[in-house]
């Protein structure tokens, strides 16, 4: 196991402020729509985006709690002067009241265990926040709803999490300069899932936020990223657990980040939609989920991630297999429970991330994709001419059989690994460790 | 003829069904599925009614006779030809209708396909991942091999990726057998710059400059060999058509002096000599930012030795190479001038007997079967003019015995370079005037 870090002191002051801000207002929305008084919310968030910033400035010697005070008072002189806002002023005067009873309540030394010690800048904070850490705590619920998820995904669907040595499962947070990623998304925020093992399975997820452009928008966008380490990274590779280091997947790996993400966005639509506890903005974190899923694999975009067409191959294998397992008399009453099971068997089993990714690219190429239904004549003559293979499709099919019988997952990819490339006529190569 | 298609393909996968369990998989409406299962009893037979059914009435279960999968399955690809047919036809007209660059589709399997061996290949350190990442590429190439003759841009894709998978073998290669030839590598350079230019012209240059990219960035850049192919790729690349291209191969060249200069190496005079025309081409080029960056690079490159002024012989030598084969030919030639000879080609015999009687050559070098004049009808001409020159006979077939009047030296077309020639020459021409100065 290794020791949990959190961001530093000064940009904890900004994610504080601007977590507290940003939730307060919004949940006065509906409010101000009502009484057409959007720029109004608009301009007073604007006011709180520019008064946090200088959080990343403030000396260490002044608590998080004093200047998140400090901060809000200055912001409320500032509205209360603007006249903008005077339409709308007993609006207004509420939201700024129940912002400022909510920093109020904000309290360092109620939250240090080291009290009267308190977050200085100095090593303890992290253990400090790791304990209590109230300054964070709306993102480390989050990472709890998104865990627990999770793991009820995973007893409910898997045939192994049973018997898995369960990961200890650590979170930390991290405050980066740049946007995280390169996915064309206005959303400042990342994750990565580091393992040690050393002594029994342990994961460790990490947040990391760009701290100055920490917004709404970053903010709604953090569940998703939750989810996507949480089901896709932190149980992997722990059945059986042999004792080893796992090793961390990379970014073009088509199972681990396009397979299993379209698990983990599944997941959380599913959650929101049934407003589970902890997601406080169902619809809207459930829409930038889904709009920051799409973007990852969106290789159309002008600026692509330049892991976009890995995704693709895993996220369509994974609808395509779904797809296959829903027209299969066998298994279409409850293809949803297959295809989990599938999945979270073989994310979980230690199979090495190489077969894994293997198997995602067979399943792609050997599964037609299924055409939308306005498709042109063109297209239709296309996918029958070129991406169409019934006979190869019929072999597929005849692996998914006998593993709905036997359940035996690994032989299952192993003879899915064992077929060879669709169509290659004389020009294959096939090449082995053995070389 | 797409309902059927996809009918029968379902009774293929699934082989035992109902109608129901036909318009599921398929997609086909179920009425649909009704009437083909209707035209196409020879494949199936009734195994009754299935339990399931609903509303009272139970749904006919069907199995595919056993003896017909095979005809099953033809009839599954005569539709299939069809389908091929009509949409290479279709394809065709469009090409026709919008000009030579029709916007077609390049399926996503094979950007991955060349994202896995253009970057990711670069990135990896073992050979279990490398050829992890080959598997890949053919999983995600293979099935569009045949699509590859109606539809230009996949072709184009497909000829990228074949430059680029030939590439990796031989980075692997090298690794463990370091003594990859220049033949190799000069065969190579062609591909990769036709492969570039079908890119360019299928308005695909972020992949051209990807290929380009790895072929600098590649693992083996410290090799010399590798190192040495990479810049004529680049020398040539620096005058393509394309902005883009230039500016991914002037960059490049930076990224080859960096590497020069880090790693203290020297390159060939001339290597150096490419290198720095490669440069002053760039240098020149009508775009400022190429402009630019190539009179940074020289900059950065002054610290090459300056010995090999533009223009002046680097040798006093002359060696003559006669071959048919114009490729092979060349690239012999392009191999004794890095020795630092003056080399020239002929791939005309006769023409060449006449360049032999019209001025001074210090060794001719000659290919055994050739069109008009073979190897051995061309040297005994050149004796029966007295000429003395030495003569080396070269043969696809290994070397051969030869007359010792007519030849030095009988040399092996497989493994001409680097030994065994260049110590025949050295033999009996002496070392390039070059390295005679230099020691």
């Amino acid at each position: 196991m290794s020791a949990v870090t959190h961001l530093p002191l000064n940009a904890r002051k900004v994610v504080a402020s601007r977590l507290l801000a940003l939730t307060s207002l919004r949940r006065q929305q509906p409010q101000f729509e009502r009484e057409d008084a959007v720029q109004t919310l608009a301009g007073i968030e604007d006011l709180y985006l520019r008064q946090t910033a200088t959080g990343l400035r403030s000396q260490n010697s002044v608590p998080l709690d004093r200047y998140v005070l400090d901060t809000f008072r200055i912001v409320s002189q500032q509205v209360q002067v603007d006249t903008t806002t005077q339409d709308h002023a007993a609006l207004v005067d509420s939201v700024l009241q129940t912002i400022d009873a909510q920093a109020s309540s904000l309290s360092c030394s109620s939250c240090s265990y080291l009290a009267p010690t308190v977050c200085n800048g100095e090593y303890s904070d992290d253990q400090i926040v790791e304990r209590s850490g109230i300054c964070i705590l709306p993102i480390t619920n989050m990472f709890r709803t998104a865990l627990s998820s999770t793991v009820g995904c995973y007893q409910n669907f898997s045939s192994i999490f049973g018997s898995a040595t369960c990961p200890s499962v650590d979170f930390s947070t991290a405050a980066v300069q740049k946007r995280p990623h390169d996915i064309p998304v206005p959303y400042y925020v990342g994750g990565v899932t580091n393992y040690h093992d050393s002594a029994g399975p342990n994961s460790q997820v990490c947040l990391c936020l760009c701290i100055d452009e920490f917004e709404w928008e970053t903010y709604l966008a953090m569940m998703y990223v939750l989810f996507h380490e949480c089901v896709c990274h932190v149980f992997q590779g722990t059945v059986p657990w042999r004792g080893q280091t796992r090793q961390s997947t990379n970014a073009n790996d088509a199972f681990a980040e396009g397979w299993m993400d379209w698990i983990a966005q599944w997941l959380l639509i599913g959650e929101a939609d049934r407003h589970a506890a902890g997601i406080e903005f169902p619809a809207l974190q459930r829409d930038t989920g889904r709009r920051f899923y799409l973007a990852r694999i969106d290789s159309g975009a002008r600026r692509p991630s330049k892991y976009a067409v890995a995704r693709i191959i895993g996220t369509r294998a994974a609808e395509k297999l779904l797809s296959l397992l829903g027209a299969l008399p066998e298994s279409k009453s409850d293809h949803l429970s297959h295809f989990l099971r599938l999945s979270l068997d073989l994310n979980l089993s230690s199979v090495d991330p190489k077969g894994r990714e293997a198997f995602a690219w067979k399943v792609d190429q050997y599964l037609p994709e299924r055409l939308p239904s306005q498709a042109t004549d063109a297209q239709v003559a296309s996918s029958i001419a070129w991406d169409e293979n019934p006979s190869a499709v019929a072999r597929f099919a005849d692996l998914v059989r006998n593993y709905l019988q036997t359940n035996d997952f690994a032989a299952f990819v192993h003879e899915v690994a064992l077929l060879p490339p669709p169509e290659s006529r004389g020009y294959t190569i096939h090449l082995t460790n053995d070389l | 003829m797409n309902e059927r298609f996809k009918v029968l393909g379902a009774m293929l996968a699934l082989r035992e069904f109902t109608a129901a369990d036909l318009a599921d998989f398929s997609g086909v409406n179920l009425n649909t599925v009704r009437v083909v299962l209707g035209r196409e009893k020879e494949f199936w037979e009734d195994l009754g009614r299935d339990a399931s059914g609903q509303r009272g009435g139970q749904f006919l279960r069907y199995r595919v006779k056993p003896e017909k999968f095979g005809v099953l399955e033809e009839a599954i690809d005569g539709l299939q030809r069809d389908a091929r047919a009509i949409a290479s036809g279709r394809h065709k007209r469009s090409s026709d209708e919008s000009g030579s660059n029709a916007t077609v589709d390049v399926p996503v399997s094979l950007l991955a396909a060349e994202d896995a061996l253009a970057r990711r290949f670069t990135e990896t350190t073992t050979l279990g991942d490398r050829i992890h990442l080959l598997n890949l590429a053919e999983i995600g190439a293979a099935k569009y091999r045949e699509q590859a003759s109606s539809n230009p841009a996949c072709n184009s894709h497909l000829q990228a990726l074949e430059v680029l998978r030939e590439v990796c073998l031989i980075e692997i290669a090298q690794e463990s057998e370091p003594g990859i030839g220049p033949v190799a590598f000069a065969v190579l350079k062609e591909k990769v710059l036709k492969a570039a230019d079908a890119l360019m012209n299928e308005n695909a240059p972020q992949q051209a400059a990807f290929l380009l990219r790895h072929v600098v960035s590649g693992p083996l850049v410290e090799s010399d060999t590798t190192l040495q192919w990479k810049l004529h790729v680049l020398a040539q690349a620096v005058s393509h058509e394309s902005l883009y291209t230039r500016l991914v191969a002037v960059l490049a060249l930076g990224k080859i002096v960096d590497r020069i200069q880090l790693n203290k190496t020297a390159l060939p005079p001339y290597e150096e000599r490419v290198l720095r025309e490669a440069l002053r081409v760039s240098a020149a080029d009508k775009d400022d930012e190429i402009r630019k960056s190539a009179s940074e690079i020289q900059q950065r490159a002054e610290f090459l030795r300056s010995t090999s002024p533009f223009g002046r012989p680097i040798s006093a030598q002359r060696l003559l190479v006669v071959d048919d084969q114009e490729n092979v030919g060349r690239v012999i030639v392009e191999q004794l001038q890095r020795f630092g000879y003056s080399a020239e080609f002929e791939s005309d015999p006769t023409k060449a007997l006449q360049r032999i009687e019209g001025s001074h050559f210090d060794l001719v070098i000659t290919d055994y079967k050739m069109k008009g004049l073979n190897g051995l009808e061309l040297a005994k001409r050149i004796r029966d003019r007295n000429h003395n020159i030495p003569l080396v006979l070269m043969s696809g077939y290994g070397p051969v015995t030869v007359d010792n009047d007519l030849f030095v030296a009988s040399v092996s077309k497989a493994d001409l370079f680097p030994v065994e020639l260049r110590d025949v020459i050295t033999k009996h021409v002496g070392v390039p005037q070059k390295q005679k100065q230099l020691a």
